[in-house]
């Protein structure tokens, strides 16, 4: 396996633990648009991270 | 051409996660945050800042309180902002619409990202009714006033729990 690879599994976990912290701690001192807005965020980011992986044929 | 249309869908992506991490930063974090910690009762009890929007439903944050001894109060103000706070703050007890004390009146100024907290006792006997039937319980409300912002605390004292035994040094 390419360690580029690993390093990228690595960089997304860490970024999935640090959105999880923050979730846990501040989301419920978010307003409603707030929370909309990151609701939308989240969806749209997953979107666009399909996208990518299906350009890339995987 | 296929190497840059991928790449939109990649940077797009880290945009989301960079909005996400700024929507938690900037309006989860940061602000103006109050909570009330209250000592003397039976236990410690803390009032949170998410706690004060139950004030519309229930007309304050309830505090439960032992029949009799001091309590001490520690109002605490964080500004996580990047601009300097500054606030009068009054406290006053009240039962049945009437005001019963000034509890505390002081002004706070905090420097940005800084914290403050205004303290007061109360020894609530000393409000009580002296011909209150047995087994009763009163509901006093303490008004915390910091600027344009009001606060309302509901304890509720209870007659039928017994005093705090007082333990005496031995000599």
């Amino acid at each position: 396996m390419k360690i580029e690879y690993v390093l990228y599994g690595f960089g997304i976990l860490f970024c999935i633990a640090g959105i999880g912290y923050l979730a846990a701690e501040y989301i419920r001192y978010l307003s409603d648009i707030g929370r909309i807005g990151a609701l939308l965020l989240s969806v749209c980011l997953f979107t666009f991270l399909g996208k990518y992986f299906e350009e890339m044929g995987w | 051409m296929f190497k840059k249309h991928r790449n939109i869908y990649l940077f797009l992506t880290l945009a989301c996660f960079i909005g996400i991490i700024l929507v938690f930063v900037f309006d989860g974090y940061m602000g103006l945050y109050d909570s009330l910690t209250v000592t003397g009762t039976g236990f410690p009890q803390e009032i949170t800042p998410e706690q004060w929007g139950d004030q519309g439903r229930n007309g304050g944050a309830p505090v439960f309180i032992d029949a009799n001894g001091e309590m001490s109060f520690s109002y605490q103000v964080d500004n996580r902002r990047f601009f300097p706070y500054r606030a009068d703050v009054d406290v006053s007890l009240w039962y049945n619409q009437s005001k019963l004390a000034d509890l505390a009146s002081e002004t706070i100024s905090l420097g940005a990202f800084g914290g403050g907290q205004v303290d007061w006792t109360l020894d609530v006997v000393a409000y009580v009714p002296e011909n209150l039937p047995a087994n009763s319980t009163l509901d006093f409300t303490i008004l915390i006033k910091r600027g344009e912002i009001e606060r309302r605390v509901i304890f509720y004292y209870n007659t039928s729990i017994p005093p705090k035994p007082v333990i005496l040094p031995q000599s």
